[in-house]
């Protein structure tokens, strides 16, 4: 048995190997095709003869050159992605496109070559001509619809997608059909008819498949922007990857569409750019699959958005000198090299403090709202007057912190007893790595770049720790604003400080409170109670004693005073269930909320999820809620029933008393649910009155219970 | 009648003693914690054990815990628990398997000397005694949740009776009604309640306990 294990599993690593290698082969051979036919197209591209009214792709041979490399970067990313996660469709898919248009680049060469340049001198140039026609179309529907579907884990979003992927094919299909059937000449090659030329469909209006293919690129684009709004992290980051790059290429067809309305400098960018643009997108699906958590992509569009305005405002400079100077030269387009190069130094000086602004404001764009220091100062004391509460005011300031300087993260520690604590932390993402607690007043910890401490009359409250973007240091400026902000900072923390101590300090009166309580009750019980029943025995002993039929004045008495003794026991008994309902440290607080219900006048339903003994204070506490509330019903409400709920969620409790009364109750200072209302308070807790006048009363609590 | 005193306080129990010295009964040993009341019972084998629920060292319900011990350990000791409050929960703890030979009363009751005697007596020879107010707390409870509501008034108040131990004779001197009328209402609170009429009295306490804590 053993024996035929291993064999079996031997057999199944050797077939894995095996399919390995095959993968490899066929990726590495797609990568080999690619090249091949990108070197021919090259080379023909370099001997073939000028020819007039040659028919270019993009109307220039050089850079029919660029965009041949630039897909070159499809295969070889697509054939990188396969050698490492073969199961990856995404590789397949770029390998794919890359091949095709690199047949496509190549028909169009051949074609060229071998019906313009030397007409008949080539064997299956008409086959290449009618290839230009429609080889481009796979390619195209790979990348457009295919990519967005499956990107960035090579499956698709849910099953639901698959009509999608299933229409897009059929575009494919519909679209490369139609086109290779378009009868009459061939675009580009005058006098060169189709050969499979079918008029049939070819009346099918070749605009079919092109609508078809544009529908198919929405649902993908749809199913990624799904897909994108679900994800959280990683996935999220690869996403803005690839949308990066198809915002370049977005930018790039608009610089080129300039360029082609006569804008010359537009049209020479563009020239340059576009190519960049076509690799730049598998580059992109690459670094997002493999290398997303190298380079920060936040820097990377900022610094393109930076390079992008640049560019084009030496671009508008240029259009506009060579126009003056054009004008004024009286020798209308052409320049001579010199004035360009002079023009673009001049240009470039000029624009060096605009670099910065420009910059900056890209930073801004990316970063979010970082302002003046005057401003974030501002900012930050008008949103510390608009909050009280600790817990708002800690993040508030991380983040207004964060925002001010264009930090990547920021977290506020609190100095408390023993140690440091992180109280805050911006921007609020759980997954963030929470940094070790930094030594007060040494260097920064790892992945924090600037340590600023926060001192109240000299004493060390806290420090705000500070994580830049890579490559990113803190100026003068901002550091000085980070420097001032922990002044006010100083403020803030050493209220938190006093809040939490406050708190901690309400919380021990509460239990001190209670302890006492208990303390009184057990005296009555064991002290005072026992001995007045002790006197009435002894009193009700005497009484008997002397009692011989008919009671003398004297045994009457002691009977009388046996029984105020009596009385007095039981007016003890309710007094000291008053002081601490012993019922819930003794039961425990079902049982007590039990017998609440059962001496309640009103039919009091209760509704307790069973929860493990707490806190003797948090059980105290409900005990006394619900008999304040039930005493209230019982008082106020005109009630028929009442409802008594008890259950726990998560770290909190949750307690509500509900009748079907009158309603209308206001909780007046001094009455006894102000009273619990600070009690539930002192908890951390907090307290609600509903009652609307005709509607019931409902009276709801949260008390937290952290086991 | 033997019995052996539990309570921590030593003129309670010197006061006691005297009472049940003076009726008739033989006090045999006074324990002044748990542990003791423990060894004495098992040295003396009492008819019945009064035990203060209160004792040190935390004066909670140590009586109680001992009580529920000393049914198991010696299950022919009856045991009468003396309570500083109504705690229903507690006597369901007390009565809940086997009620016979068990009683809970408030410790006031002890003043009243005839009650407290008879109830030392029933205890002993293996009945059931249920503080009156534990009762209507308990009826009330049930009450609420509509598992008496089939019963008249009448049905109630004599099964309020019956679940303090008392017999048919008893309710119907306590009513003034005959004791006829009694045996009717009881056996339409059983049907009512689908219990089968037991032979012996303290079973259809039992009965009632038994449903009292279930229901």
């Amino acid at each position: 048995m053993e024996v035929r294990t291993a064999v079996g599993g031997a057999r199944s690593i050797v077939a894995r190997r095996t399919r390995r290698r095959a993968t490899l082969a066929v990726a590495w051979a797609g990568l080999g095709t690619a090249v091949l036919l990108a070197t021919a197209s090259l080379v023909l591209l370099v001997v073939t003869p000028p020819v007039a009214a040659e028919p270019t792709l993009t109307g220039s041979r050089p850079v029919d050159g660029g965009i041949l490399l630039a897909f070159l970067a499809y295969s070889a990313f697509g054939a990188l992605i396969v050698a490492r996660r073969r199961d990856n469709r995404v590789g397949w898919i770029f390998l794919g496109a890359g091949v095709g248009f690199q047949l496509w680049l190549f028909a169009h060469r051949y074609a060229v070559a071998g019906l313009v340049a030397w007409p008949g001198a080539l064997p299956g140039a008409t086959l290449a001509a009618w290839l230009t026609l429609w080889i481009v179309v796979p390619g195209f529907v790979l990348a457009f619809t295919f990519l967005p579907q499956v990107f960035p884990d090579g499956m698709l979003l849910s099953p639901r997608w698959r009509p999608a992927a299933w229409f897009a094919a059929a575009a494919l299909i519909v679209w490369a059909v139609t086109w290779a059937t378009v009868p009459g000449p061939i675009a580009g090659f005058p006098g060169v008819d189709n050969p499979v030329g079918i008029t049939a469909i070819g009346r099918l209006d070749s605009g079919i498949g092109w609508v078809m293919f544009v529908l198919a690129v929405l649902a993908s684009a749809a199913s990624l922007v799904v897909r994108y709004v679900r994800a959280s992290g990683v996935a999220r980051r690869q996403i803005r990857w690839l949308a990066y790059a198809v915002a370049w290429m977005g930018l790039t067809l608009v610089v080129v569409s300039v360029g082609s309305e006569g804008v010359r400098a537009a049209e020479v960018a563009g020239e340059v750019l576009f190519p960049l643009a076509i690799a730049g997108v598998p580059l992109a699906a690459f670094v997002a699959i493999f290398r997303h958590d190298l380079y920060d992509l936040d820097v990377v569009v900022s610094k393109t958005l930076t390079f992008g305005v640049l560019v084009a405002l030496i671009t508008v400079a240029y259009v506009a000198v060579v126009a003056t100077v054009g004008a004024v030269a009286g020798a209308a387009g052409e320049l001579s090299l010199t004035l360009a190069v002079v023009v673009t130094a001049v240009v470039a000086v000029a624009f060096h403090p605009v670099r910065t602004r420009v910059a900056r404001l890209a930073d801004r764009l990316v970063y979010g709202s970082r302002a003046t220091p005057y401003e974030v100062l501002a900012g930050f004391s008008r949103r510390l007057g608009g909050t009280l509460d600790a817990e708002d005011a800690l993040p508030q300031m991380a983040r207004i912190v964060g925002e001010g300087v264009g930090a990547t993260a920021v977290d506020v520690w609190l100095v408390v007893s023993g140690g440091l604590r992180r109280v805050a932390l911006w921007p609020t993402d759980p997954h963030r790595s929470s940094p070790t607690s930094p030594e007060a007043g040494s260097s920064p910890g790892p992945g924090t770049d600037r340590v600023v401490e926060v001192r109240d009359r000299g004493e060390l409250l806290g420090t705000i720790n500070l994580t830049l973007p890579e490559g990113r240091t803190l100026t003068p400026t901002e550091d000085r604003l980070v420097r001032d902000l922990a002044a006010h900072a100083g403020l803030v923390l050493s209220n938190v400080r006093l809040l939490e101590q406050l708190k901690a300090s309400r919380q021990r009166l509460i239990t001190a409170q209670d302890e006492e309580r208990r303390r009184i009750e057990r005296d009555i019980h064991d002290g005072v109670q026992q001995r007045l029943v002790t006197l009435a025995l002894a009193l009700r002993m005497a009484a008997t004693r002397a009692g011989r039929a008919p009671p003398t004045e004297l045994e009457a008495r002691l009977e009388g005073i046996a029984a105020e003794v009596a009385e007095t026991l039981a007016e003890l008994r309710r007094l000291a269930r008053g002081i601490h309902p012993a019922i819930v440290t003794e039961g425990g607080l079902a049982a007590a909320l039990e017998s609440l219900a059962q001496r309640a006048p009103v039919p009091v339903e209760l509704q307790l999820t069973p929860v493990d003994r707490l806190r003797t204070s948090v059980e105290v506490s409900v005990y006394y809620l619900v008999a304040e509330a039930l005493t209230n019903v019982a008082k106020h409400a005109r009630a028929s029933t009442a409802t008594v709920a008890l259950d726990r969620h998560a770290d909190h409790l949750r307690i509500e008393v509900a009748d079907d009364g009158a309603g209308g109750a206001r909780p007046s200072p001094g009455s006894g649910l102000a009273g619990l209302t600070d009690r539930v308070a002192a908890l951390g807790g907090r307290l609600e009155l509903d009652s609307p006048a005709g509607g019931g009363t409902r009276v709801r609590a949260e008390i937290p219970c952290g086991s | 009648m033997r019995v052996v005193i539990a309570d921590d306080s030593v003129l309670f129990r010197e006061g006691l003693a005297a009472l049940l010295d003076r009726s008739g009964f033989e006090v045999v040993a006074q324990a002044a914690d748990a542990d003791e009341l423990a060894a004495l019972v098992a040295a003396d084998l009492p008819d019945v054990a009064i035990v203060d629920i209160r004792m040190p060292p935390t004066h909670t319900d140590e009586g109680l815990v001992a009580s529920i011990a000393l049914r198991e350990r010696h299950p022919d000791v009856g045991i009468l628990v003396l309570s500083h409050h109504v705690g229903s929960h507690q006597a369901v703890r007390l009565l809940a398997d086997n009620p016979a030979g068990v009683g809970y009363l408030l410790k006031d009751r002890v003043t009243e000397l005839t009650g407290f005697l008879d109830a030392v007596a029933r205890v002993a020879a293996g009945g059931s005694v249920i503080d009156p107010e534990v009762v209507v707390a308990l009826l009330d409870g049930h009450r609420r949740r509509g598992r008496l509501d089939t019963l008249t008034p009448r049905e109630r108040e004599i099964l309020a009776l019956m679940a303090e131990g008392r017999t048919n004779h008893a309710i119907s001197d306590q009513l003034v009604v005959g004791i006829k009328t009694v045996e009717t209402h009881v056996a339409h609170i059983f049907a009512k309640l689908g219990l089968l009429p037991a032979p012996e009295d303290h079973r259809r306490v039992l009965a009632v306990l038994r449903y009292l804590r279930v229901g």
